[in-house]
């Protein structure tokens, strides 16, 4: 099991080198120290985002107002960091605390009444949006202090304190589903739901675990948000569940749930990311980049599928052999 | 099963008329005929989409590109026209584009086997970009007069077009899902496809018919739009796909496949649509139309899963304070 | 059986409570019943899209006209810029019997029925910003024209770059009408006047902050030549500035655009933006409502009228359309003179 998840995260890896290849072969102006940061700096909301969407697919729901979430906890971010006696540390535990009351209102409805996932958020989505809309009156907030919007330039040793909040967000989301029992329930609930609550799983627990934490993660990229662009358009976020989606899955999460891992979600991040960056940068005409863009995502999906079916075949007929010649053993 | 069903149309069915009701108090322009005959109006472009949508949802499948698809088909039939000045043939294009667009999602889902949220993903980017390479990303409008029939016109000066057009689609399909062998597959599909493919269901051929449907529809509802608004444009029809699916799972369609009904398509359509009109006329604030769209969604199906939550309640009492 | 008695009770509860506080929350639900009380003419006013500032700033100059001129003031859209779902209210305002109906078209061609529908009930149409077709409308609005508009800010690229080299047009989205047209205009005005300058290419940024923020920083990357940007939305040209400003090449890449001043303040006055075009967007309101009293009250109006707080205004019989004047550049030397 481990080996072939493995090889699958591998088949995306020679993807995104495949295509990286590709674009340096077109542009020289592609693969340089400061292009290739650049993409990174610039897809760390969607690769904070896409770590909690990956536990959510794996549970076999699915978030779509992450985008509106995002929208929300921005501006209640960016209206308290206008405040006079604001600091770094209260922007981040409102940007948090916002972001985690999102995602339990989704957990609750989800876990709690046991509606599906994609109908909760699809009302929630509209939820969070038209409120946000009818409070600030789709005024934008500006003019955010540089304490705060510094934040996103400055770096640590050399590392610029973007990818060093991604990289805590990593580790602890490894260390969650790694070392946590809550954390190995998500995969446990994925993979077989009944088998999961049978072994004494709290499925209600995990779901609004999982929930939260999508929330959670989604109120970070905000305080993010909010110091890379310094003024905060209240429809900020509109349609972007959708990036986040196709990042998760193109990175293998399956939306049937069981497998997906963090690796690949950050190798989908990083597909997109290098399309988006390399069609500019190859001259592609606009209006062709959506199909560009349409084109290998159909591509990478069906490869992907082909070849796990291939596995598949394969690890059948050895099964079936297996059962001949031995006879099966608990 | 079937007894739950009917309970969710039945809560849904009082819903919408207390929604009707309320509306009908609050603004007095809300029960004439004029006005209910234009709510019909413009429910039938998301109608007609979410009749498709609910067929594939139902086996347990999911279209993200129906909006892309109307989109492409205005623009394919404003060109064509463009190109012959032939309207039967432009329309004809129309129509055959969305079919192919339904086949190439069909083909990626049932014979390669992508799952179908990654498969429409990729083509709802796909599907939209053709569409912008053929445009340049202009609105076209050079439609002669007779175009307009289908979107604005009236039958019996009354009775709106695409209104009869979306009642006539609705028949037909509710039709094709109760009582024809191919509905049953596409329940059987849905329910357990394993089940299915034992019990001699041609499992990549139930689903390929069902996204060609699905194109079909959308495909339609681009035509109706387009000829509504007299204009072609890529993005026509995007605003509907999260629409069309909160409105078929309103209507109790089961996201998880195996179940639902087109009457309830429609009932979860006509909410979305009365809600929309009915606060426009009340000059309510369209963000606050927003949230109460979502906050209706959400309650509709909070008051259909009320005993599990109560029985949640129940248990997590005994568990914590006895 | 009884939980579900018990749902249903909830449900028109909380469904009578929300529609209450939602009617109470609106000034606007009670205009139904106020007009026949106190006979005052509904105007109603539609934007593009709904909650933009651009359209919200108009829609507040519009309000203060109505209320001097007794007028009963209707501000509803849709909160995605989409012509369908315009159309839709459209139809409902037609169905509410308002008496003057004014609408920013998303498509010209789009809105156009049902104006004219809107028409033969009775309702005084207009248009503001963006034009339907002529027959379908009794007056626009327009705030400049799309050629002075596209020309100009042409105009303003060449002087900021100085007279040659290479350019990138930063647009909200491949399918936005508006931004195509003005396109169209600064292309002609670039093949006429400044053969030196070269368009590189054209990117959407999809009203998007963060995908303008990436598509500057890519742009960049992608035309080491590259000496300014025109960014054509009031989304756009802030996400471009604080692009320019991250990658510390204020002045060297020249930004210009269209936006509103509040959204523009700062990278003006850093440096990382040289100048941001619009007009008076107030005043645009003000003066659509003006001219939709004189309408009402079936005067039609004159070229070089002088309107009060807005000044003299052109008039174009022919196409019976109103042009508010040049537009309005602001720079780091003007910009606190504004504020939306």
């Amino acid at each position: 099991m481990r080996n072939w998840l493995k090889k699958r995260e591998f088949v995306m890896l020679m993807m995104l080198v495949v295509i990286s290849l590709g674009i340096s072969l077109i542009t020289p102006a592609f693969l340089t120290p400061s292009n290739l940061l650049s993409i990174v700096m610039n897809n760390i909301i969607l690769a904070i985002m896409a770590m909690g969407m990956t536990l959510v697919v794996v549970t076999s729901g699915i978030d779509v107002s992450v985008g509106s979430q995002l929208g929300f906890a921005a501006i209640f971010v960016g209206l308290v960091a206008l405040l006079p006696t604001a600091n770094i540390f209260i922007v981040l535990a409102v940007g948090l605390v916002c972001g985690v009351l999102l995602g339990i209102f989704n957990g609750i409805l989800i876990a709690g009444a046991e509606i599906p996932a994609i109908v909760v958020t699809v009302g929630t989505m509209n939820v969070f949006r038209g409120s946000l809309l009818l409070y600030t009156n789709g005024k934008w907030v500006t003019s955010l202090p540089a304490w705060y919007t510094s934040m996103y330039n400055s770096s640590v040793l050399g590392v610029p304190i973007p990818i060093i909040i991604f990289a805590v967000v990593v580790a602890v989301t490894y260390y969650l589903i790694q070392y946590t029992r809550l954390g190995r329930s998500v995969y446990a609930l994925g993979g077989n739901p009944v088998a999961a609550s049978r072994v004494g799983i709290n499925t209600d627990k995990v779901l609004l675990f999982v929930f939260a934490y999508m929330g959670a993660l989604t109120g970070i990229a905000s305080i993010l948000y909010g110091a890379q662009l310094a003024t905060i358009d209240p429809n900020a976020g509109t349609s972007f569940e959708l990036t986040v989606i196709s990042a998760v899955v193109i990175g293998g999460a399956s939306a049937l749930g069981g497998s997906g891992s963090l690796l690949g979600t950050c190798i989908g991040v990083l597909i997109l990311g290098v399309l988006q960056n390399g069609m500019i940068l190859m001259r592609v005409e606009p209006y062709w980049q959506d199909v560009v863009m349409g084109l290998i995502l159909i591509i990478a999906v069906s490869v992907d599928v082909l070849n796990n079916r291939k596995k598949e075949a394969q690890k059948k007929t050895i099964d079936v052999a297996k059962a001949i010649k031995g006879g099966v053993s608990a | 099963m079937i007894k739950v069903k009917r309970s969710h149309e039945l809560i849904l069915l009082i819903f919408f008329l207390a929604l009707m009701t309320i509306m009908s108090i609050l603004a007095p322009s809300f029960l004439t005929v004029n006005n209910l005959l234009s709510v019909t109006q413009q429910m039938s472009e998301l109608g007609i989409l979410a009749l498709g949508v609910t067929v594939i949802i139902i086996t347990s499948g999911i279209d993200l590109s129906v909006g892309s698809i109307a989109g492409l088909t205005t623009i394919v039939i404003a060109t064509m026209y463009g190109m012959t000045h032939n309207l039967a043939v432009a329309v004809i294009a129309g129509l055959v584009a969305g079919i192919l667009c339904g086949a190439f999602n069909g083909v990626l889902i049932a014979k390669i086997g992508v799952p179908p949220i990654l498969a429409t993903l990729g083509t709802m980017t796909f599907f939209r970009g053709i569409a912008l390479v053929i445009s340049k990303g202009n609105a076209i409008s050079d439609f002669p007069e007779s175009y307009y029939f289908i979107g604005q016109g009236y039958i019996f000066d009354t009775l709106p077009v695409q209104t009869v057009i979306f009642v006539i689609l609705a028949l037909i399909t509710a039709f094709l899902l109760s009582k024809t062998p191919w509905g049953r597959r596409v329940y059987s599909v849905g329910n357990n496809p394993v089940a299915a493919v034992f019990s001699g269901v041609k499992l990549d051929k139930v689903l390929l018919y069902v996204y060609i449907f699905g194109g079909l529809m959308a495909a339609i509802s681009g035509w109706i739009i387009s000829s509504r608004v007299s204009t072609a444009r890529a993005d026509l029809g995007a605003v509907y796909l999260m629409q069309s699916i909160a409105a078929t799972v309103l209507g109790g369609t089961n996201i998880a496949g195996g179940s639902g009904t087109i009457i309830g398509t429609v009932i979860g359509v006509s909410v979305f649509a009365v809600l929309g009109n009915g606060l426009n006329l009340m000059g309510v604030s369209p963000f606050a139309q927003n949230l109460l769209m979502g906050v209706a969604l959400i309650l509709v199906l909070l008051i259909n899963n009320m005993s599990i939550i109560k029985n949640k309640i129940v248990l997590f009492i005994k568990l914590n304070f006895k | 059986m009884k939980a579900k008695q018990l749902g249903i009770l909830i449900l028109a509860l909380v469904v009578t409570v929300s529609f209450t506080l939602a009617g109470c929350g609106s000034k606007d639900a009670a205009a139904d019943n106020n007009q026949a009380k106190t006979g005052k003419k509904t105007v109603a006013m539609v934007p593009k899209v709904i909650g933009s500032p651009y359209f919200d700033t108009a829609a507040e100059g519009a309000k203060k006209a109505a209320a001097e001129l007794g007028l009963e003031f209707l501000y509803t859209g849709s909160t995605a810029a989409d012509a369908a779902q315009q159309v839709n209210v459209i139809q409902d305002l037609i169905n509410k019997k308002v008496d003057v109906l004014i609408v920013s078209a998303n498509d010209a061609q789009s809105v156009a029925p049902a104006l004219k529908k809107a028409k033969a009930a009775g309702i005084k149409v207009m248009t503001y910003d963006a034009d339907s077709t002529p027959d379908s409308r009794d007056l626009f609005i327009n705030q400049t024209t799309a050629e002075i508009l596209g020309r100009h800010i042409m105009d303003n690229v060449a002087k900021e770059i100085g007279g040659s080299g290479e350019y990138a047009i930063l647009t909200a989205s491949l399918t936005a009408s508006n931004q195509n047209t003005w396109i169209k205009w600064m292309k002609e005005q670039q093949a006429a006047q400044y053969p030196d300058i070269t368009l590189v290419t054209i990117a959407p940024s999809e009203e998007d902050q963060q995908k303008a923020f990436a598509q500057t920083q890519n742009l960049v990357k992608a035309y080491p030549n590259l000496k300014g940007i025109a960014a054509l939305s009031t989304v756009a040209e802030p996400g471009a500035a604080q692009a320019i400003e991250q990658l510390g090449l204020n002045g060297k890449i020249k930004l210009v655009g269209l936006a509103t001043p509040d959204g523009m303040k700062q990278y003006l006055k850093s440096g990382a933006a040289q100048s941001a075009t619009l007009w008076d967007v107030g005043k645009l309101g003000y003066l659509t409502i003006y001219m939709a009293k004189q309408l009402l009250d079936g005067n039609m109006p004159t070229d070089g009228m002088d309107v009060p707080t807005v000044g003299k205004i052109t008039y174009k019989a022919d196409t019976k359309e109103i042009i508010m004047g040049e537009p309005l550049d602001f720079s780091k030397d003007n910009v606190d003179n504004y504020n939306f």
